[in-house]
């Protein structure tokens, strides 16, 4: 009897094994298999949203808030002079191992975003879906991806065109670079693809974060600038230009693009002058940084509103004095009216929205920036501006009153406008024909939108125009990130960018005065750069991150690196 | 199907219980026609008589009726039995019912209990409370009093009584009809008899071929500490620590034996055979805590044991009497060390200085702003304005306490340990404390002779406050804010200035609670198939553990208020609010795992052949669940809670995950007359980690072990010799550590999507590249030791060599593979590390008169090597891996600081930095381009964080009533980089330093020990290099514990003893500044051992901290 009472119990202690193969039949409960995305078109959609979101606007920093690009050329400077990578970027110190410190380095050489376009095509390729969605769908990726490899060229030169998803172990994994030729052919190919699919999905110009039409026409004309750009095309093929021209002319047939008449507000309405725009909110909980808020940063504006530093970044007084007084003369022009102990009346109408300066108004608040000012004044503290100037340009004026330090508002970070179409097709044009009627008109709309009361002068040489349109884009698009690489494409960065320091203004009031405005004021220039620039010639290609070179044996780093 | 299990085995023990009832003799019964058997029943169940009968001879079917108002239970059964020849005799509560033929002999053999008593000694005739004696052959026991005595009814006068105690010889007594049997026990020869805990079960230590350490539960009460794992760093050879924080709760980061593996070192812990973590465990509720050290002990463990195993045991009822013992201790708090900062006069001058060296001419009026004036330094050098930011967060002494009440005891049927214990931690600084709430039952119950049942529940509580801005932030604050402002006015309110104000953070600006709740539930069921006489020795098992966390996690952030001052420093009316909008973040994170084991164990001895074995299927499930939501916008302070908040900025989130495991575990056992010892295990595990196809892996040990000492030649010739062992093993373990996410599977999962329209939008990315043939990373060890008692232990000894080899690796290609591959790679099976090395520990106890002391020391030293790594061909040297620990430092080499301009000028160009002057540091040109740039960075230590020896020194002491404790612990081989405040002056525009710094160079003091001032990182000289490299060796007194025993003094009491106990009393060390076991200079708040340094930029660690204690055991 009790025997069996154990065997029953022995046996029941057995019982539990018998639920052992579910032990094993386990998931990723936050996986989603592959069979399921490809299948399904709102899947796919978030795939290529999560594209777009890593797309780099603004955030191009690395602590949030500063684009470096700024801050390196002739625009402005930053609080972070110190710190790299601005002190390694503007003394001219980069070395091709320095990836660790040169934050955005890894970012430069995006093969990840590419190689997340090559794997949309390659599982649509088996995918069912059809429609003019995916036609769209298909055309935003193909625009994105030549819109990486244009970047990737535009910093290293000819790099591996790689169009399909490698595997791990494939022979393939090591690439060879291709050739500029090449890869410009492929980006101008790519996107003249792009543009037809976008046609073909009805798709010509677009108000949000998306890309249309037009927006793979105008890169298209980008690159051709770039590649008919002496930095690239060092014997000067005249058709280079000519097939610039050509494609910024299409643009602006497509007839759908325009100025915006307020310069000021251009990024901050609905308009048709933005053709492609990463878009931002407001940040507005200080304890957590969403996603969406790496917008302009709050410590951009003048020490007394920024609620914490204020210098990321300044404009350097060569800036101030590329702008023209509002009658279209330049300062030096003995002609032109501009009194230098009045340095900043009369000038032409972008200035004010560009720079604040001392005695300007921003938020309702005067800002002073002559020494002994209060917090806004001109200083060696980082943590204000070395100059005596803030950035104004792009910045929302009418922010909630609730910001706080390190907040950044909702502009969006503009990719391309068609101020920048104009401009390119005027560059182009006067390079193919000298500076024709077309060239003229061109420059003439961008001085009428400015509110630039005088004409476009008549009658200068093609190297007079070349300098004046050079000089336009470098207001029109200041703080929009081409300044930099304009220099480049021009190959003028390694005389502008190095030799001597660059400028701030200092403000100094005669006698104790209540107000600065009926006291004779000074201004003396400063030297505020921490180092001398210096941009070495064989900077004009960047380096391939060393710790590529060492991985891929077939690969051949830059000359001079 | 488990659940039917369950109560199948809970109906065999109700079967089998059968207790007394009330008091009442007379009953009241009204049946008819029902069986005797039943009337007897009822007679049981209302009285607290019991009836002893044979069935055969009491016919119990028999039908009868009975009425019975309030009657006498004899008169019943007289009534009852009326006409049968049965007949009842009441002897105490027992009823016999028999026929009255038989009825005298059964009264004779039932009034045969014979009654022993008497009084345990010791072997010096000192009374032995507490020996455990049994009638052998029964479950018939007592345990001694306080006095020695015992009293002890057994079945006959030729009964045998056995006499154990830890510690001394068991004795086995005949009764042989005397009525007082006084013994007197001689003590074991040390550790000889001793049971160690091994992977699924115990062992006699001197059985065990592997190299395991244990401590015991004295040791661990002993340390007054909130964390385990700090109990028992120093206590034992190859244990590997550091104890990087002093944040309430948290303990020592524990290696056994050093590094081994790229991604995971953490050793596996299981508490009473299920994994779990042991950190929070009440001290009190611990029996020991063994150390699995070799690869063959842990192979029994197999994926999870790679990195050594930790087993607790905890506390258990035993046979006797109830035991109370209440252990309390309260003490204060103080740091160890931390360094002083710059007051306001020092700040000012440095800063003065500072742009001086920076080239900035003071009397320039647009410099103005920079330099303090003569008038500021009076005003700091008088101290009228001088915030100490270090004197204003640190608390004053901070309270420590601690109470543990518990009880254990039991009958030969039921054996009991509760245990209740409360800690209360408070931190250094505001809102920063640690409060611990542990419940324990432990029951054993012997069902019947073959089957005993144990269950085991633990639940506690654990209460952590810490401030909402983050300790590392209140710390890094606090050496960031600025003396030379005004911080507080005369009356105290705190004012509005540029500097962090780090004591308002942590005291107004919300808390940050975590309160985490463990419900452990644990069954043990054993049957002794012994009732089969073939199967004598084999044991079914059967153990099932249900493991429930739950963390709620709450962090309410709010602003605090600051009073804009006027031009006396006084607080205006004017008043801000800094830390942003009030914001209450919650959490939930749910973790439920059951444990099932299935066994069958066997052991028996046959003459000299002793034959153990085990069989173990083992099953694991996990299923984990996390919620969170946020919501901002609350009007006031006084309702924390999610509801209160403004629902337009709720958000929320979650996720789920689940494991399960599948393991088959054997070992054979044999020992040969106690003096060869073979061992053989092999553990089949499957994880779901792996493809189905390479999910199994296949853990294989041997281990064999050779008393010498049982040997003639030794017996013989060497008498002084107690024990020798000599043992080697050999182990292949597992882990699954590094295997990620479902690896093997192409998978994605939703994102951030774009910004659309000012629309989020829902994004898709793809988790990592597949790799189809992941499985195991694999460690093979080996081990080869010694270990000896000599003299009664005036000399004990182990020492043991070990080498592991961990190989497959897990870890992605990340350096070799190029980026224009383009997709997260996932982690493969390819990188080789060795780790080797030597520990040994000595023990040494004695009786000198009255005073009995003992003295153990254990070393550890063991070296890491990677043979097989990432590593692409052309690296730059310092950056080549293979061939190198896990963890070096990479920096500069130095010589010194420049003596002039003239000479930093004459120099090769460092930096391309056209500054450098005298009073900056000189680098050494590695590569001889006479350019001193990043190529000329080097190794510059092979050391690390993680010290490559650490020793320990245990020493105990007793005289009459008084004992004396002291434990000392060190590390060596171990270096420290200092970085952030620790080299840096003026770090990000301004923020304040340690007054160490101030010895920098100038034309004055050119035997400066630093860099001279400068506002900021200096390019030159912020850079990792052998300037900055210190050593972290150390030697500290760990614990230091005196006590007396009034015991005599209190009547009915065993033991009442008070003590004093100090923790981290003091330390020798190089770095003097910062305690040497914060994990870099500036202090890492967490450390992350891998071989990429990475500092935080600011001073950010919680300081570790010492503590001065009372306190009280009173054992009745």
């Amino acid at each position: 009897m009790k025997k069996i009472k154990y065997i029953v119990l022995l046996l029941s202690m057995m019982f539990m094994s018998y639920s052992c193969e579910k032990v094993l039949d386990k998931e990723n409960l936050s996986g989603l298999a592959a069979d399921n995305v490809w299948q399904d078109e709102a899947y796919v959609e978030a795939y290529i949203s999560t594209l777009y979101h890593n797309l780099r606007g603004w955030e191009e920093t690395y602590s949030g808030g500063y684009r470096i690009m700024d801050n390196i050329a002739d625009e402005g400077r930053t609080c972070y002079a110190s710190f790299t990578p601005n002190s390694i970027l503007l003394p001219g110190l980069l070395t091709a191992e320095m990836e660790g410190q040169i934050h955005d380095m890894h970012y430069w050489w995006m093969y990840k975003e590419i190689r997340r376009c090559n794997e949309y095509f390659e599982n649509m390729k088996n995918s069912e879906l059809t429609g003019s969605n995916i036609t769209r769908m298909n055309a935003e990726v193909q625009f994105l991806r030549a819109f990486h490899y244009f970047e990737l060229v535009k910093r290293y030169g000819g790099v591996p065109l790689i169009t399909k998803p490698q595997r791990l172990g494939d022979p393939d994994l090591y690439p060879k670079r291709n050739s500029v030729d090449e890869c410009f052919d492929f980006i101008v190919k790519e996107f003249d693809e792009a543009a037809k699919k976008f046609e073909e999905a009805g798709v010509i110009s677009t108000h949000n974060a998306r890309a249309s039409q037009g927006a793979a026409l105008a890169f298209k004309a980008r690159a051709l600038l770039y590649y008919a750009s002496p930095l690239f095309n060092p014997d000067n093929d005249i058709q280079r230009w000519k097939d610039a021209a050509a494609a910024a002319k299409a643009v602006m047939d497509l007839g759908v693009y325009s100025l915006d008449p307020d310069f000021s507000k251009i990024l901050r309405r609905d308009n048709d002058e933005v053709i492609f725009k990463k878009e931002y909110k407001i940040h507005s909980n200080p304890d957590r940084w969403h996603r969406y808020d790496h917008g302009r940063s709050v410590a951009y504006l003048p020490l007394s509103q920024a609620r914490s530093d204020a210098g990321y970044s300044y404009p350097v007084q060569e800036f101030v004095d590329a702008f023209r007084m509002a009658n279209g003369l330049k300062i030096t022009d003995p002609a032109s009216g501009y009194d230098p102990k009045h340095p900043y009346v009369g000038r032409e109408p972008r200035f004010y929205a560009s720079v604040t300066y001392n005695g300007s108004v921003w938020r309702g608040e005067t800002i002073w920036t002559y020494v002994g000012s209060g917090p806004n004044a001109i200083s060696a503290n980082p943590w204000t501006t070395n100059t005596g100037y803030f950035c104004r340009k792009n910045m929302k004026e009418d922010l909630p009153d609730d910001y706080f330090a390190w907040s950044s508002d909702d502009t969006p970070f503009p990719y391309m406008r068609y101020a920048d179409v104009i401009l390119m097709h005027a560059e182009a044009e006067n390079e193919v024909n000298g500076p024709n009627a077309d060239v003229i008109h061109d420059i003439q709309m961008i001085w009428d939108r400015a509110g630039i009361t005088g004409s476009v002068p008549t009658g200068l040489s093609k190297d007079e125009m070349r300098q004046l349109i050079h000089d336009e884009r470098y207001i029109e698009l200041a703080f929009e990130e081409h300044r930099y690489w304009d220099l480049r494409r021009w190959k003028e960065a390694h005389t502008r960018l190095s030799g001597s320091k660059f400028h701030g203004m200092r403000i100094t009031l005669d006698t104790l005065s209540v107000s600065p405005l009926v006291i004779d004021t000074v201004y003396t220039p400063v030297e505020v750069d921490v180092f001398v620039p210096n941009f070495p010639e064989y900077e004009y290609l960047m380096p391939i991150p060393h710790s590529e070179i060492l991985a891929n044996p077939n690969l051949v780093q830059n000359p001079g690196w | 199907m488990r659940m039917m299990a369950f109560l199948l085995l809970l109906s065999v023990f109700q079967a089998a219980a059968r207790n007394s009832y009330s008091q009442n003799v007379k009953v009241t019964i009204n049946m008819d026609d029902v069986t005797v058997g039943e009337v007897l029943n009822t007679i049981e169940a209302q009285s607290d008589y019991y009836f002893i009968f044979n069935q055969k001879l009491v016919d119990v079917d028999r039908k009868v009726s009975v009425h019975a108002q309030n009657k006498k239970v004899s008169k019943i059964l007289d009534e009852l039995f009326a006409g049968t020849d049965i007949r009842h005799m009441v002897m105490d509560r027992q009823i016999i019912l028999s026929p009255k033929e038989l009825l005298a002999e059964n009264v004779r053999k039932t009034q045969q209990k014979y009654v022993v008593s008497g009084t345990v000694s010791d072997e010096k005739g000192e009374p032995l409370p507490g020996v455990n004696i049994m009638e052998k052959g029964t479950t018939n026991g007592t345990i001694s009093g306080t006095d020695g005595s015992y009293t002890l009814q057994v079945s006959s006068q030729d009964a045998v009584l056995v006499f154990s105690f830890v510690g001394y010889k068991t004795q086995e007594v005949p009764v042989a009809g005397k009525k007082v049997v006084n013994v007197s026990l001689q003590p074991e020869a040390i550790g000889l008899d001793e049971v160690v805990t091994i992977g699924y079960g115990t062992k006699k230590k001197i059985h065990s071929a592997g190299s395991i350490s244990t401590v015991t539960s004295t040791e661990i009460v002993k340390t007054p500490v909130s964390n385990m794992k700090d109990a028992i760093v120093g206590r034992t050879s190859g244990i590997i620590a550091v104890t990087p924080s002093g944040s309430p709760g948290t303990g020592a980061q524990i290696q056994i034996r050093g590094m081994s593996t790229l991604q995971n070192n953490s050793v596996l812990v299981l508490v009473d055979g299920v994994q779990r973590p042991f950190s929070q465990l009440d001290p009190n509720e611990i029996e020991s805590i063994t150390i699995l050290k070799d690869g063959a002990s842990a192979a029994i463990y197999g994926v999870k044991g790679g990195n050594g195993v930790i087993l607790v045991t905890t506390k258990r009822g035993k046979l006797g009497k109830p035991r109370f013992s209440f252990n309390s201790y309260t003490g204060i708090q103080q740091v160890t060390r931390y360094p002083d900062l710059l007051n306001s006069y020092q700040y000012a001058v440095t800063n003065n200085q500072a742009y001086e060296n920076m080239g900035l001419d003071p009397n320039d009026p647009a410099n103005a702003g920079k330099f303090f004036t003569a008038d500021q330094l009076a005003k700091f050098k008088s101290g009228e304005i001088n915030t100490q930011f270090k004197d204003l967060v640190f608390k004053n002494n901070p309270v420590k306490m601690h109470y543990n009440l518990n009880v254990n005891g039991g009958s030969d049927k039921i054996r009991y340990f509760f245990s209740g214990g409360y800690l209360a931690q408070d931190g250094l600084i505001p809102n920063s404390s640690f409060n611990r709430y542990n419940l324990r039952s432990n029951v054993d119950a012997t069902i019947n002779k073959y089957f005993t049942v144990s269950i085991n529940l633990d639940g506690r509580l654990e209460d952590k406050d810490s401030p909402s801005w983050g300790e590392g932030n209140i710390f890094s604050h606090m050496v960031r804010a600025i003396p030379t402002e005004r911080a507080y006015d005369k009356n105290g309110k705190p004012l509005d200035i540029l500097s962090p104000q780090p004591l308002e953070e942590a005291k107004n600006g919300g808390v940050n609670n975590w309160k985490t709740s463990v419900l452990n539930a644990q069954m043990n069921a054993v049957l002794d198939l012994g009732f089969v006489k073939p199967l004598e020795g084999l044991k079914a098992k059967f153990m099932y553990s249900y493991d429930q966390n739950v963390v709620v996690n709450k962090k309410y952030k709010k602003p605090y208020k600051v009073y804009v001052p006027d031009q006396n420093g006084m607080a205006t009316e004017e008043v801000k609010w800094k830390g942003g909008a009030r914001q209450l973040t919650q959490s939930n994170l749910n973790s439920h795992r059951y444990t099932l084991d299935l066994s069958l164990d066997y052991d028996r001895t046959f003459g000299k052949h002793h034959i153990s074995g085990l069989f173990v299927y083992e099953q694991r499930e996990n299923f984990n669940t996390y919620l969170v939501a946020s919501r901002q916008g609350f009007i006031s302070d006084i309702i924390q809670e999610l509801f209160a908040g403004d629902p337009e900025t709720a958000t929320n989130n979650g996720w789920a995950s689940e494991g399960g495991y599948l393991s088959y575990i054997g070992r054979l056992s044999y020992v040969y007359a106690n003096k060869y010892i073979f061992d053989v295990s092999a553990r089949e595990d499957a994880s779901v980690l792996f493809p189905p196809d390479t999910r199994w892996g296949f853990f294989p040990s041997f281990a064999v072990a050779w008393r010498l000492s049982e040997e003639h030649f030794i017996k013989d010739n060497l008498s002084f010799v107690n024990n020798l062992k000599l043992r080697a093993s050999y182990g292949m373990l597992g882990t699954d550590a590094g295997a990620g996410n479902f690896a093997y599977l192409e998978q994605y999962k939703l994102t951030y999507g774009a910004l659309i329209d000012n629309r989020i939008t829902t994004g898709l990315v793809k988790y990592v590249e597949p790799n189809k043939d992941i499985t195991w990373e694999k460690v093979a060890s080996f081990d080869l030791g010694l270990e000896g008692l000599f003299w009664n232990g005036l000399l004990g000894f182990d020492m043991a060599y070990f080498k592991k080899n961990t190989s497959d690796i897990l870890a992605p290609k990340i350096i070799s593979t190029p980026q224009t591959f383009g997709a997260n790679l996932p982690p493969v099976n390819y990188a080789e590390v060795e780790l080797k090395g030597f520990e040994m520990s000595l023990t040494h106890t004695n009786t000198i008169g009255e005073v009995r002391y003992s003295l153990a020391g254990n070393f550890t030293y063991s070296k890491n090597k990677v043979l097989q790594i990432d590593d692409p061909e052309d690296q730059l040297p310092h950056l080549v891996r293979k061939g190198k620990p896990l963890d070096f430092y990479v920096g500069y080499k130095t010589d010194g600081l420049f003596q002039s301009d003239q000479e930093a000028q004459d120099y090769y160009p460092q930096f391309g930095n056209n500054l450098v002057g005298g009073g900056d540091i000189k680098y050494i040109d590695r590569n001889g381009d006479k350019v001193i740039d990043n190529k000329d960075l080097d190794v510059i230590s092979l050391y690390s964080y993680m010290p490559r020896v650490m020793f320990g020194m245990d020493m105990k002491l007793s005289w009459r009533n008084f004992d004396f404790s002291a434990l000392f612990q060190g590390a060596a081989g171990r270096k420290i980089m200092l970085s952030g405040p620790a080299r840096v002056m003026f770090q990000i525009g301004g923020n304040n330093f340690y007054t160490y710094l101030l010895d920098c160079w100038s034309p004055d003091n050119k035997d400066a020990k630093y860099p001279r001032a400068w506002r900021g990182n200096n390019i030159n000289n912020d850079k990792d290099s052998d300037f900055w490299l210190r050593d972290g060796s150390y030697l500290r007194l760990k614990n230091l514990e005196i006590g007396y025993n009034f015991k005599s003094l209190v009547p009915n009491v065993d033991n009442l003893r008070l003590y004093f106990a100090a923790y981290n009393v003091f330390t020798i060390d190089k770095i003097k500044y910062f305690d040497p076991e914060v994990a870099s200079g500036s202090g890492r708040y967490d450390v992350n051992a891998n071989a990429q340094h990475n500092y935080t930029t600011w001073g950010t660690y919680y300081p570790q901290l010492k503590s001065y204690n009372i306190g009280v055991n009173i054992t009745f």
